[in-house]
């Protein structure tokens, strides 16, 4: 019976230090935890503010929305329209202050858009933030939201304006209604213009704050997540000394138990033995209870947690020492006073029924848990341990052992949070071993996937596979992860109920203190809806492409008679079959006839401009050459008004430049053209060159009314025709448009001086070509390209004309009434044609494409694989002109293609070229 | 040996005491905020003010300025905010119709001239006529955004020329800030503007006055307001002290106030 009371000291010793070693690896592990709890808010804090980042931008575009219906106000023609912007702008000022109220204060709110052009249907998007500081003043938003509360009387003028113009007009047709409008709508716009600016401003600082705010957030993540990995680290470190440490203990006190056990039973032999050293080892005895009594007494005082003893009252008879550490109160002090009096006032009597209950119980031990006031006035939650020693003589009384939880019991809480903050991350997240065993799933993985936390814990992501996704993906994955890094891409997946679905997938190894990667984490994005969105954005676009198309063509082939037959008839009448006013309507029939055609072509070229369809192909283009043959081009039209043209010996010096050939054409083409047309009678334009630096400029001088320096910013606005559009003279507002996006698609520049009552001068910078090209000075003999209507080439022989549409088959048969001696044989369908080309072998073929069965481009390839017809001359006429249909067919093999409407100036040259030598 | 253990064992509680889910912006929010409404011309004035109240009452001072009939509309929409100091008397007068400002103190004046670029090169004379002429390039301020257009309105209005110059003019600007700029960034030849702007950012390196004659001048008296809207009424009352003392009066009188 001695030996146990021996013992217990040393093992005592040892379960304190395990407890001491316990106790200090759940702090490193606390440490290490809470770094990554502060890893996980912060990166939770990034997610909020990119929500703020997305609404500040979203507040900005529906703004540039709003001011472009304050723009459309002006286009009202009724009172009926009148009230549909106003509500749009109205709508539009209710979701902007929304947006601001959630950017301020925080909350949530939704964004519905269509999902493209065509297709109809809304989506919604929520965006919810939290504020978490909505006490700060954000200048910026209280100055937008003021603003924003002033558009109405901004409506209200135009209201003002607009109705008494709408009904005036519908009591007369007066231009000066017109013209009044205009200058009132003028000066709100004037008014109004300053102010928008101001909330643009605005809006964009609240956008550009958010980025701020956002950027420095993720900076303070990855240094916080840096932090975590060193954590990581000194943790698993420290605990492998520590676990070495108590082994080495435990193995040498071990051996001390064990020296004692013997020593003491070699005592107890020879007690037997000898009375004399019986009394001398009771003394020993009694020594080491001392010794012992002290022992607990010094552990006890050493403690961290409180040991106390109270009587069933409650009445203190003992505390230890650490009483002052955990409540502020010296032993003395306490001692002596009645324990409940330091409790809080909630837990008196509930801790009071439970410590009765106890005692009645007759229970040896209780676990009590209680809040307690401190010396410094703040509450501290305690863990109790009580032991009835009632009964024990010494003692009598409840022995507490408390232990101060209050920093453990907040931790828990905290940890509790992150747990649901993954747990509840919009995103899936999921945790893998370096084998690809998925370790940690969160709910939104269980509900994206379908599988059930339990079902994929143990499993490969293999099981999501759907075989969709390109293996060159997962190659690129495995490489970007072997090197280290982190790796962000797409997966076509599937769930557990066979639904394909699209997850952006971000995927990051996760290394030890050691860098050695030891798990993969992925947060993925359920991207379905937003790529079926972008798939139907794109559809939209095509379906916008083949809507001009089409547009183009339907309208070509009536423009086709309309053109053709107005031009016949003025040809025809220089016999005078027309009386003078019959003349002069067919004249505003061809006038308006192409009028209309230019501005088919126009809006053509700025949707693909716009569209990003129209590509330049930049080469070496003489400058000399492309002006002689634009002159060429632009001569008559001079001659027809009365405007003679100079070209400037600069012109031959110059080197080459770098452009697209047909563009920079068109370029000159328009600016000669509006030099010609907004001139004075009898006024003349010039055209030099200089050479600057890298930089060639080509320059077009008039000697026309000039513009002013107001008007020169309005000039590359679209429809905006300076109001030349009362003066009579034909354009349609855009070719200026046209020509400054088409030299910036060329890499230049286009500038404008000009000075009212002199002219103007319109300059084209365009980078020089590398290997300059020196020129020859050429001839400036007019191009011979061009065939008067006078000068019509006499021929002989059989032209077949494949066309479904009378009104161009009667077009065609009034043009070649020209040439009697040449027979026009026409078939109405592909398989006639060909068949009557084999038969009369013709001298040239004009072929419409789109015909009714087989179409021009199949009865082409008919006659390219006979070897009868091989040779003849086959030239394509549609009404179909966009540049990729003609490049197509070019390539073909059709030795032209012609677009509808053609004049009897092209059919001559075309006739001219292509007829049989 | 032991007191190291007890360290030890301190160490990880003193760590896990702190608190891993505090914002970290927390300490740029602890300073109390207040908000003062100032029109563009004295805003450098009233920067060097706030900047005296930040340092002595440890708090935050923001300044909201432009327009003085954007300023009032801001205050009307948002009520929050301090003070108000207006570029004209007549944005306090409506506010305190509205039961926004408490008590006013009156600061000084604004006065109305003409201004060209650094030595006159298009012969400006000291005749608002001037802004009807074709050659020059005209902005005026917005009578419906701040105190420099109001009294410009005004002005021109009394000499009934205000439509014309409107209508010559080549864009309107909300406050006398965007005058200066566009008479500094050549956008403009000649503007109507406070006199105080001269004062402002070295323009006096940039620009010239010319004065009108005395009869056509208008002078706005400057009032400063206590707003009722305050949330810290003792810090925007510390601002209200320190415009009207005599450190404030030599602030504003540097200024040209």
């Amino acid at each position: 019976m001695i030996f146990p009371s021996l013992k217990e000291p040393i093992i005592r010793r040892l379960l304190l230090l395990i407890l001491v070693f316990i106790f200090l690896l759940a702090g490193l592990g606390l440490i290490q935890r809470q770094m990554s709890k502060n890893v996980i808010f912060l990166q939770s804090l990034v997610n909020n503010e990119s929500v703020k980042v997305d609404l500040s931008y979203l507040s900005y575009s529906r703004l540039l929305t709003t001011q472009g219906l304050f723009q459309d106000i002006s286009l009202a023609h009724t009172e009926r329209e009148l009230q549909k912007f106003t509500q749009q702008i109205n709508h539009e000022i209710e979701d902007l202050i929304n947006y601001l109220s959630v950017i301020n204060k925080g909350g949530s709110t939704t964004h519905t858009f269509q999902i493209s052009f065509t297709d109809k249907r809304q989506l919604d998007r929520s965006f919810v933030y939290k504020n978490y500081y909505p006490y700060r003043i954000n200048l910026e938003v209280l100055e937008l939201r003021a603003k924003l509360f002033e558009l109405p009387g901004y409506i209200a003028l135009f209201w003002q304006v607009m109705s008494e113009t709408i009904q005036q007009n519908m009591l007369n047709d007066d231009r000066d209604v017109e013209s009044d409008t205009a200058e009132r709508l003028q000066n709100i716009y004037k008014r109004i213009t300053p102010f928008f600016n101001r909330m643009l401003e605005n809006s964009y600082h609240i956008y550009f704050n958010a980025q701020k705010d956002f950027i420095e957030l993720q900076q303070l993540r990855d240094h916080s997540q840096k932090n975590a990995q060193y954590w990581l680290l000194v943790f698993r470190v420290l605990a492998g000394i520590l676990i070495l440490g108590l082994g080495w203990i435990i193995i040498r006190n071990s051996n001390a138990i064990i020296l004692e056990k013997n020593s003491i039973q070699n005592d107890l032999r020879q007690q037997a033995l000898s009375l004399k050293n019986e009394i001398a080892q009771r003394e020993s005895i009694q020594l080491q209870l001392k010794d012992s009594e002290k022992y607990y007494r010094t552990l006890i005082e050493a403690s961290h947690d409180l040991s106390m003893i109270i009587n069933q009252e409650g009445i203190i008879s003992y505390a230890s020492s650490s009483s002052q550490n955990i409540l502020g109160y010296t032993p003395e002090q306490m001692i002596g006073t009645n324990f409940f009096g330091y409790f809080h006032e909630d837990d008196i009597e509930k801790s009071k029924k439970r410590l009765n209950n106890f005692i009645l119980s007759l229970q040896s031990e209780k676990r009590l848990i209680f809040r307690t006031l401190s010396s410094e006035g703040s509450y501290k939650v305690l863990e109790a341990s009580v032991k009835n020693l009632l009964a024990e003589p010494t003692i009598r009384g409840l022995l507490l052992y408390a232990r101060d939880i209050t920093a453990k019991q907040a931790a828990e809480e905290r940890l509790s949070q992150l747990k649901l903050v993954v747990e509840q991350n919009p995103s899936s997240i999921v945790i893998t071993d370096l084998d690809g065993t998925i370790q940690y799933v969160n709910k939104q993985f269980e509900k994206v996937t379908g599988y059930t936390r339990e079902e994929a814990l143990g499993q490969n992501p293999k099981i999501l596979n759907s075989g969709l996704t390109s293996p060159e993906i997962f190659s690129d994955m495995w490489e970007t992860l072997q090197r280290d890094e982190i790796w962000n891409g797409e997966f076509i997946n599937r769930s557990k109920s066979g639904e394909i679905y699209h997850e952006n997938v971000i995927l990051a190894p996760l290394k030890n203190d050691r860098d050695e990667v030891t798990h993969y984490v992925a947060v993925k994005e359920n991207i379905t809806e937003l790529k079926q969105a972008r798939e139907a954005a794109e559809a939209s676009n095509k379906a916008k492409s083949d809507f001009l198309s089409r547009m183009s063509h339907e309208l070509r082939t009536p423009l086709n008679a309309i053109n053709g037959f107005s031009e016949i008839l003025l040809r025809k009448n220089k016999k005078h079959t027309l009386d003078e006013r019959q003349t002069d309507q067919v004249i505003q029939i061809n006038t308006a006839g192409k009028h209309l055609l230019e501005l088919i072509n126009e809006i053509l070229d700025l949707s693909r401009i716009e569209s990003g369809q129209l590509t330049a192909t930049i080469e070496p283009v003489v400058v000399a050459d492309m002006v002689r043959d634009c002159i060429a081009l632009i001569g008559s039209l001079a001659l027809e008004t009365g405007i003679s043209i100079e070209v400037e010996k600069s012109i031959d010096q110059l080197p080459a430049i770098l452009a697209d050939r047909t563009r920079i054409k068109q370029v000159l083409l328009n600016l000669l053209s509006n030099a010609i047309k907004y001139n004075r009678p009898q006024g003349t334009v010039s055209i030099s060159g200089k050479l600057g630096g890298n930089i060639v400029s080509l320059l077009v001088k008039d000697s026309g009314i000039g513009i002013s320096e107001k008007q020169i910013d309005k000039l590359f606005i679209p429809f905006t025709r300076l109001g030349q559009d009362k003066s009579g003279i034909e354009g349609t507002g855009i070719g200026m448009t046209i020509t400054k996006q088409l030299v910036e698609l060329m890499k230049g520049s286009l500038k404008v001086e000009s000075e009212v009552g002199i002219g103007s001068t319109f300059i084209v910078n365009l980078p020089l070509a590398e290997n300059v090209i020196k020129q020859k000075p050429q001839s400036s003999e007019p191009s011979q390209s061009q065939n008067s209507l006078s000068e019509i080439k006499k021929i002989k022989g059989t032209v077949i004309y494949i066309e479904d549409d009378p009104a161009s088959i009667q077009l065609m048969r009034s043009i070649m009434e020209q040439w009697p001696e040449a027979a026009l044989v026409v078939r109405k369908n592909a398989e006639k044609g060909v068949k009557a080309v084999a038969m009369l072998q013709p001298d040239l073929v004009f072929m419409d494409l789109q015909l009714p069965g087989m179409s021009g481009q199949e009865a082409f390839a008919e006659l390219q694989n006979n070897p009868k017809t091989k040779d003849i001359t086959v030239l394509a006429l549609s009404a179909d002109a966009s540049p990729e249909t003609i490049k197509k067919h070019l390539n073909l093999g059709f030795a032209e293609y012609l677009t509808k409407p053609i004049t009897t100036a092209q059919l001559s040259n075309t006739l001219e070229e292509y007829w049989p030598s | 040996m032991r007191t190291f253990h007890y360290l030890l064992l301190l160490l990880p509680l003193l760590i896990c005491g702190c608190d891993a889910t505090e914002h970290p912006f927390k300490e740029d929010t602890e300073r109390k905020e207040i908000l003062v409404y100032c029109g563009a011309t004295m805003l450098q004035p009233v920067m060097e003010i706030a900047k005296i109240v930040e340092q002595k009452k440890h708090c935050s001072v923001k300044i909201s300025h432009g327009g003085s009939a954007h300023l009032a509309k801001a205050i009307k929409v948002n009520q929050i905010g301090e003070v108000f100091l207006p570029g004209s008397a007549s944005y306090i007068k409506t506010l305190q119709d509205d039961g926004l400002i408490s008590e006013t103190v009156e600061i000084g004046h604004n006065e109305i001239a003409l201004f060209v670029a650094k030595g006159n090169p298009k012969n400006v004379t000291p005749d608002l006529k001037n802004l009807l002429r074709n050659d020059l390039k005209v902005v005026i301020g917005a009578d419906n955004a701040g105190a420099i257009g109001r009294a410009t309105r005004l002005v021109l209005s009394k000499k009934g020329i205000y439509n014309k110059v409107f209508q010559n003019a080549s864009y309107i600007t909300t406050d006398s800030e965007g005058l200066v700029h566009a008479l500094r960034d050549g956008k403009a030849d000649v503007v109507l503007n406070w006199r105080a702007t001269l004062h402002m950012k070295e323009n006096n390196l940039y620009i010239d006055e010319i004065r009108l004659e005395e009869h056509e001048v208008i002078r706005e008296k400057l009032v400063m307001g206590l707003l009722t809207t305050s949330k810290n009424p003792e810090l925007g009352r510390c601002i209200f002290n320190l415009a009207t003392s005599n450190r404030g009066k030599e602030i504003f009188s540097r200024y040209g106030f």
